[in-house]
């Protein structure tokens, strides 16, 4: 009986001990990459490789980095850019992509018209949102690029779930 | 007790460790890397003639200007060239990547106009060379193959029987049309595009599950210590 009480014990340590580790490891990744772009009024520094800039969504209080990629290790510390879409700022479709339990927990809460403010190492670029809808997740059309640009954020959906859900939330912007 | 608290340290140390070698990926995307093969010589600005062969192009790591472009080998072992560019912007994007040539009428190197990366509107776009500006003043447009005209059905014509008329004269044979000089084929490019990604991100953590595990695990153990 012993040694089954010692064992749920450590299985209880470690996984609470990684999930108190991926919490810090992301801030201080954030906190790097944020002091890596400057703070406002201060002169703007070159961001580290794979940074591509902050995004803030004062609606939500979201405030966080973008770092290039999708991968496991990307999201688990920052907002990610899909590889092949346009970078905030350019024309065309940048995608960006984030955990709903982390990041984008508070898109739940974004409407229509919400200002979303994406800074990078070339300015500061307002979008606005037009749309959300809740799409599969193979479908590949929402990373369409288009003509203007636009913004689009993917998170997982539904927001309270545990495990791989089955759709994708998806918001759609415009530069104002 | 000491061996359990061993053993939790140990798994510590080791969950550390391998966090510490989880890396951010690489900006293999925000350079915008492009492996392209060319089976001519080829130039850049700045006079710069690079033989047919397998080369890789890339943005420049600078923060304030995304249009300098570097030129690797193969192996990227060696910068080829590295070249400014200016803005260019097309009306419609391409899921693979696009590289444009100067126009030339004389044999030569074909120079680099204009590289676009799959996916985006924006690309960047390299000046004419005084040599290729100078070949593109001289083109003689009309020259150049004219469109056929459209011939159009005559409109139906009631029946009538005409009185018969005498036999018109044989008109002129127009003349040939100078047939223009066939131009050089572009080099044939070798595109190795990063393929789309199947689906959407995963955008699941982890995280959630690991605490519940972790909670759930600590609760029970709290059971059977009763």
């Amino acid at each position: 009986m012993r040694w089954i009480r010692r064992t749920l014990l450590l299985i209880g340590f470690v996984a609470l001990s990684y999930v108190a580790e991926s919490a810090i490891d992301s801030e201080l990744y954030q906190l790097q990459l944020r002091r890596a772009l400057g703070e406002e009024g201060e002169k703007q520094r070159k961001l580290p490789d794979g940074a591509i800039g902050k995004i803030e969504i004062p609606k939500i209080g979201l405030s966080a980095m973008i770092a290039e990629g999708t991968e496991w290790a990307t999201l688990r510390r920052a907002i990610g850019h899909i590889p092949g879409t346009a970078f905030p700022g350019e024309t065309g479709n940048a995608a960006i992509a984030a955990h709903r339990d982390t990041f984008f927990r508070g898109l739940r809460n974004i409407s229509r018209g919400d200002a979303i403010d994406v800074t990078t190492d070339r300015g500061v670029f307002r979008y606005v949102v037009e749309s959300t809808e809740i799409v599969k997740p193979n479908d590949m059309g929402v990373l369409k690029p288009g003509k203007s640009q636009a913004l689009t954020l993917i998170t997982c959906y539904p927001f309270f779930w545990i495990g791989p859900a089955p759709r994708r939330f998806i918001v759609h912007a415009k530069v104002s | 007790m000491k061996r359990l608290c061993v053993a939790l340290g140990s798994a510590l140390c080791l969950m550390f460790v391998i966090m510490l070698f989880a890396q951010v990926s690489s900006a293999q995307t925000w350079d915008k890397k492009t492996r392209i093969t060319v089976n001519k010589p080829w130039s850049l600005p700045g006079n710069t003639v690079l033989p047919a062969g397998t080369y890789v192009m890339r943005l420049y790591d600078s923060a304030s200007d995304r249009h300098v472009v570097e030129i690797m080998n193969e192996d990227e072992t060696k910068l080829m060239a590295r070249v400014i560019g200016i803005p260019a912007v097309r009306l419609e994007p391409s899921d693979k990547t696009v590289l444009n040539f100067y126009e030339r009428k004389t044999p030569g190197p074909d120079a680099l106009q204009s590289w676009f990366y799959p996916g985006t509107l924006n690309g960047v776009e390299f000046p004419a060379p005084p040599a290729a500006a100078a070949e593109l003043a001289t083109i003689d447009v009309k020259a150049l193959p004219a469109p056929e005209p459209v011939v159009e059905a005559p409109p139906a014509i009631a029946e009538v029987q005409p009185e018969p008329a005498p036999a018109p004269e044989a008109a002129p044979e127009p003349a040939p049309a100078p047939q223009p000089e066939p131009q050089p084929e572009p080099p044939q490019v070798a595109e190795n595009n990063p393929p789309p990604p199947p689906a959407l991100p995963k955008t699941a953590g982890e995280l959630p599950l690991m605490a519940l595990i972790g909670l759930a695990s600590l609760g029970a153990s709290a059971l059977f210590r009763k």
